[in-house]
């Protein structure tokens, strides 16, 4: 893992840990140096004209106004389709996630066209091997953008966009809905989890079981909780209660770093009190709040929730 | 225009006031009536102040916004009450005070540059007025009833449709939005009529101010640009009513035609706020350096490229969307090339400079300050061009610096110093110079701080329209210090309102041409006189101050034409729209309530239409049409020729093709256009992108289809053999040939009814948009028959004089046009046949 | 007169058949990219070269012939412009197909 990385991971186009982000960054810094040089330039001229008195030329014009602009265009079109063209590139034999946006999180179904495993708003991906996200929504337009792995790229009703990108180092990148898509916008992030390609297949094959068991028995109560409260009305935990696709899937929801589609840190207190008074923590989410449940059944449930790991 | 013989008595409608002298004639009414005025001087102040105010709102908004985001996980706005700040912060912005504001000072310096005593439909004028004002009134009044819009100013859809934003908020915008753009396009009519219609005699179009160059290319963009978005919100806003699915993806609509419609009306804006602002850039240069702008060749072809090329860049703010890189590319190339017409005018401007030593005056230091930002926006704009760069900071806080350096750089700062510019001529009385300056470096530092630093916000992966955000990632600092830069640019222009005030009351008095100005908005000492002109004097220069001398005598006694006024009637001079030779004499109205009575049923129509009200929506539609009957009621008084002075003699409001009710008519078919082919591109985009939802849709009946294109090319028939009697003064056969055109037109409208009566529009919807067609043009024909029968009507009730023929021949056009369109829809239909499977 | 009128002809023309050029090209993309795929790419990249060297005529003339009465007026230079512009635009349009073989990239 990066260390220099803060508690959220990178979620910044400055610090590009893959290919297509390089790329970007690489014309970022081009452009931005040519740019600032070009200023200078103008403004020096500006300065030059109110300095000095003069007879102005057409030739001005025609050098500074059309020859000059035309020049950097040139070279700048070029480069951006050079590298549009690279980035372009969907590679069929990639390995494909596909992530639904729904307001406010992100549905995420690994090899969707063979094993089809299925979580939620975290996704991880295999170091130094191409991954094609292809990108849908179930409701409003999201964007999704890790900028420290790739451009963003929309989800827009009734239509499939796919990419396809590489993480070039292990790390948490951090990642946030980039098209404003209702009430809790902001509070629609998700981490992006690139790890060595070996870890990835162990992490695939392990999130393809079912949930780790309630063993102790406070845990068991929170199962009991989890069941009798309705949770499974909407979420699933693999192997405990199957096939509600309306809330994220639980089945690993301890394992994740973050609660709430990469917004607070995992642990029992911010999962108790998201279950309690989920309406205070992300306004405008489909969750009804659960402050009707006793102190201890929270507490249960929610330590129940973080060892599903 | 042999039947144009000279009635040399006076044989129109007398609407003279012959009592009353050539002042009284051109007085302002007083107290509540001035309300009735129509003078482009009211209504110009009335646009900028207005504008201002919204301004201030919105820029108050703005303050909310940047103090929620000064520190991490701020709760100072709920999360609704932000998304409700930043929405109504830019549309607010971009439609209630850029294009208002702008077009003010163009209704109110236009005719004082080009040589006209008033704008040459006074009275649309002041109706765009108050659509607007009532349009912001509707918009700003979500907020008392707790539901302003909470979408974004750019309403991207599904999240705006009702299954995602119930309650009223979405349908505020869009019919308030809808209601101020019509204010906007008809002043657009208006500018293009009085720009090429109503100038000096010898203003030739390259004698021209540049202004005039700017304005002309401005109203053009708005007369193309806006339809787009007039259709976009009103397929929304029936979609939102009555359930239509335009743009539903489980019906085969598509969210990315209202980014289309959005953007192709959304991003022209932008150049559509910078033309004239850089038009006030180029008006105030020559002042201060003492020299004409250089390179007016230049300029003009800058403008008009511009003009045109900044439409090739709508899907600029598309690039994420998953559109096919070689369609990218081709929106790519466009972006970049407007960065040549840009270049030329910013060296234009540095060539002017280098011509003399610039006064450094408050306005020249907002020129200054204009040319910093701005290039730096425009060199941000190019960056942003290139689509991987795109891919990374599309919609993050680096788009927000962009556009903000683009928008405050390319209009604010320049309408700042505009203000100071030209506040002697509404005031009589010049700003402080010592806290202009003050003024400038606030907004200058506060400005900087602020938007620079959102450069690097958004590279380091801050999204836009995000109300809070997370400790630890990089962006706290940088928020803070843009937060307090807005509020030293907030001080500055709030110095700005104070020395505002200050100056009304102690400010020095102006005098005449107070910063030696060689345009002839100077001409008068200030406040000029109501009438701008007492004789409008011939022109030969672009400066006519500086390189005329008899201009610079008593005002009212230059020579020029029109100094007689026989008929006691407001009157301009009307030129060839080329060579600005006088044509005609045109005859202005007079004050009257009738602009306002008709906005008002406007404003009732939307207004209940928004609370469901349709018995009342009913009536205010009657109001509203018997406000435009009054208001064309009177003939126009051709027909008689008058002695104008200095050799020229006259025809009253010709019947011409370059008079200004024509070009006006033109101008009006050119909006008419841009609408209908927006709804066509909309049918055109779902049928090629949606195959199987065009496959399920009832074949249009093939014969009900040629019908009506043959109903339609015989209407148009019509129309133009009612000019052809009219205008041999044969009245009786005129109107009853008007009557079988009023009938041909019901038949057409008919028939496309009848071709798609199969369709269900409830299914699809490329259905949806095929009867939105068909409905828009059932609407222009019901202005068309309207139009032919008010013909007939007064021609029947001898209220039409021989010679009057300005109606009949203006008519021909607009049928013609309606025809068209008719015909067009007609022969869509008969190729769908064809081209549904 | 006439002269005038060919005068804002000229003035208006070239950068109309820009506009022109780039609604077809649009077309062409939107009908050989679009889920109908009107034509296969390769037709599309031919009509656009065919219709972008007509565009490039048509745009150009006034560069070769400005019909003004004396070289050196404002006008001349506006025209002169336009045209260039106009031109340059026009190739900026079509620059980027030959990069691109297929839709995707």
């Amino acid at each position: 893992m990066n260390a220099e990385l803060g508690e959220f991971g990178a979620q910044s186009a400055l610090r590009a840990f893959g290919p297509n982000a390089e790329a970007a960054l690489l014309l970022t810094v081009v452009m931005s140096v040519a740019g600032i040089v070009i200023l200078a330039i103008v403004m020096g001229l500006v300065w030059l004209a109110v300095r000095r008195t003069g007879r102005p030329r057409s030739w001005w014009i025609w050098a500074g106004g059309i020859v000059w602009p035309l020049a950097t265009i040139l070279v700048l079109f070029v480069f951006s389709t050079i590298t549009l063209r690279a980035i372009a590139r969907t590679d069929d034999t990639a390995f494909v996630i596909e992530v639904t946006g729904h307001q406010y999180w992100w549905d995420v179904v690994y090899d969707p066209d063979g094993r089809a495993i299925r979580d939620a708003n975290e996704i991880w991906v295999p170091v130094g091997e191409p991954v094609t996200f292809r990108l849908v929504t179930d409701d409003v337009i999201h964007s999704f953008w890790v900028p420290s792995l790739a451009g963003k790229m929309d989800m827009i009703p009734g239509r499939t966009n796919a990419f396809t990108m590489v993480a070039s180092e292990p790390g948490r990148y951090r990642g946030q809905c980039a098209e404003f898509c209702g009430l809790s916008h902001p509070q629609m992030a998700f981490e992006v989890v690139a790890v060595p390609p070996d870890r990835f297949a162990a992490f695939l094959d392990e999130l393809q079981g079912e949930a780790r068991d309630a063993a102790r028995p406070e845990l068991l109560a929170g199962k009991q909780v989890f069941l009798e409260a309705g949770c499974a009305a909407c979420h699933q935990i693999r192997g405990v209660a199957e096939g509600a696709m309306v809330g994220p899937d639980l089945t690993r929801v301890g394992g994740r770093a973050a609660l709430g589609a990469g917004m607070w840190r995992m642990n029992k207190g911010n999962l108790a009190g998201w279950i309690a008074d989920v309406g205070d923590m992300k306004p405008g989410a489909q969750m009804p709040n659960y402050n009707h449940l006793s102190g201890p059944d929270l507490r249960a449930l929610a330590a129940y929730l973080e060892s599903l790991t | 225009m042999s039947a144009t013989a000279e009635h040399q008595t006076y044989t129109g409608a007398l609407k003279g006031e012959p009592n009353k002298s050539f002042e009284e004639i051109w007085a302002q009414p007083r107290g509540i009536r001035s309300l009735t005025s129509v003078s482009h001087r009211v209504v110009g102040k009335r646009f900028i102040v207005t504008g201002f105010i919204f301004f201030l709102i919105a820029g108050l908004l703005a303050l909310g916004v940047r103090t929620q985001l000064i520190v991490p996980g701020n709760t100072f706005l709920d999360l609704q009450t932000y998304n409700q700040f930043f929405t109504m912060h830019g549309t607010l912005m971009m439609f209630l005070f850029a294009i208002p504001i702008l077009e003010g000072f163009g209704v109110y310096f236009l005719p004082l540059m080009l040589g006209a005593r008033d704008l040459i439909f006074p009275r649309l004028g002041a109706f765009g007025y108050f659509c607007y004002l009532f349009g912001g009134i509707i918009v700003l009044s979500s907020f008392l009833f707790d539901a302003a819009p909470e979408s974004g100013w750019f309403m991207y859809t599904p999240l705006t449709t009702k299954e995602y934003t119930p309650g009223l908020s979405a349908d505020f915008w869009l019919i308030g939005i809808t209601f101020a753009e019509i204010a906007s396009v008809t002043a657009a009519v208006e500018l293009i009529a009085a720009i090429l219609c109503a100038r000096a005699p010898g203003m030739s179009l390259t004698k021209m101010p540049i202004f005039g160059w700017y304005i002309l290319i401005t109203a053009f963009m708005i007369a193309i640009g806006f339809p787009p978005l007039i259709i976009g919100s009103v397929l929304l806003e029936s979609q939102r009513l009555l359930g239509l699915p335009f743009f539903d993806a489980a019906f085969g609509g598509d969210p990315l035609l209202w980014q289309h419609l959005f953007w192709i009306f959304g991003h022209p804006e932008v150049y559509i706020i910078f033309l004239p602002a850089a038009g006030f850039v180029s008006t105030m240069l020559p002042t201060f350096v003492g020299k004409p702008i250089f390179g007016y060749g230049f300029l003009v072809a800058a403008i008009v490229t511009m003009g045109f090329i900044s439409f090739g860049l709508w899907a600029h703010h598309m690039y994420a969307t998953g559109i096919s890189p070689v369609s990218l590319s081709l929106f790519s190339a466009a972006s970049t090339m407007v960065a040549i017409p840009t270049g030329i005018q910013i060296f234009c401007f540095i060539a002017t400079l280098a011509q003399g030593r610039p006064r450094f005056t408050t306005p020249m230091l907002f020129v200054f300050g204009f040319l910093f930002i701005f290039v730096l926006g425009g060199l941000t704009g190019v960056m942003l061009a290139s689509v991987p760069f795109n891919f990374q900071v599309h919609d993050t806080y680096f788009v927000v610096a962009h556009l903000h350096y683009v928008l405050i750089g390319g209009m604010v700062f320049p309408l700042f110093g505009a203000f100071y510019y030209w506040v002697p001529h509404f005031t009589g009385r010049m700003m402080s110079e010592t806290l202009g300056k003050w003024v400038f470096w606030l907004m200058f530092i506060g400005f900087n701080t602020t938007f620079f630093l959102m450069h690097v916000t958004g590279l380091r992966g801050m999204p836009r329209r995000v109300a809070t955000y997370p400790e630890d990632i990089g962006w706290d600092r940088l928020n803070m210090l843009s937060s307090i830069g807005s509020y030293i640019l907030a001080a500055g222009i709030a110095l700005f309102v104070i020395d505002f005030f200050r100056h009304l009351r102690s400010g020095e008095p102006a005098g005449r041409n107070p910063w030696g100005a060689g345009t002839m908005e100077w001409f008068y000492p200030t406040v000029a006189p109501g009438y701008n002109f007492r004789a409008i004097p011939p022109v030969r220069s672009r400066e006519p101050l500086w390189d005329q001398p008899e201009l610079n005598e008593d005002p009212a006694a230059v020579g020029g034409v029109l100094r007689a006024y026989p008929d006691h009637r407001r009157e301009t001079v009307g030129c060839d729209p080329l060579s600005g030779e006088p044509l005609h004499i045109a005859r202005l109205p007079h004050p009257t309530w009738v602009p306002l009575f008709t906005a008002f049923a406007i404003a009732v129509m939307f207004g209940s239409l928004l609370v469901s009200a349709y018995w009342v929506t009913a009536g205010a539609f009657v109001a509203m049409m018997a406000g435009f009957t009054a208001w064309a009621w009177e003939p126009s008084d051709s027909g008689v020729t008058r002695d104008a002075g200095l050799g020229y003699r006259l025809p009253v409001d010709k019947a011409d093709r370059r008079s200004h009710t024509y070009i006006a008519v033109i101008g009006t078919l050119l909006i008419l256009g841009a609408l209908y082919f927006s709804l066509v591109f909309g049918v055109l985009y779902l049928w090629n992108t949606f195959p199987d939802f065009a496959a399920r849709i009832a074949r249009p009946d093939p014969l009900m289809a040629g019908g009506a294109i043959a109903a339609a090319v015989l209407m148009a028939v019509g129309a133009m053999a009612a000019k052809w009697l009219s205008m041999r003064d044969r009245f009786l056969t005129a109107a009853l040939t008007g009557v079988v055109t009023a009938a041909l037109g019901a038949a057409t409208a008919g028939l496309l009814y009848l071709a798609i009566a199969d369709i269900d529009r409830n299914a699809t919807a490329l259905g949806a948009t095929a009867w939105a067609i068909v409905a828009y043009v059932g609407v222009l024909m019901f202005i068309a028959i309207w139009w032919a029968l008010f013909n007939a009507l007064r021609k029947l009730t001898g209220r039409t004089r021989p010679g009057q023929h300005v109606a009949d021949f203006n008519f021909s056009p607009f049928a013609k046009g309606v025809a068209l369109f008719a015909a067009t829809t007609g022969a869509l239909l008969l190729a769908a046949q064809g081209a549904l499977p | 007169m006439t002269t005038r009128k060919n005068q804002a002809i000229a003035l208006a023309a070239p950068i109309t058949i820009w506009a022109v050029h780039f609604i077809a090209l649009y077309g062409l993309i939107s009908a050989s990219c679009g889920p109908r795929m009107l034509m296969p790419i390769a037709v599309m990249q031919m009509t656009t070269f065919i219709v972008t060297v007509v565009a490039l005529i048509g745009a150009g003339l006034p560069l070769i012939r400005v019909p003004v009465r004396h070289q050196g007026d404002d006008l001349a230079t506006a025209i002169r412009v336009c045209a260039l512009i106009s031109v340059i635009a026009i190739i900026a349009n079509a620059l980027s197909f030959p990069f691109f073989s297929s839709c995707g990239g």
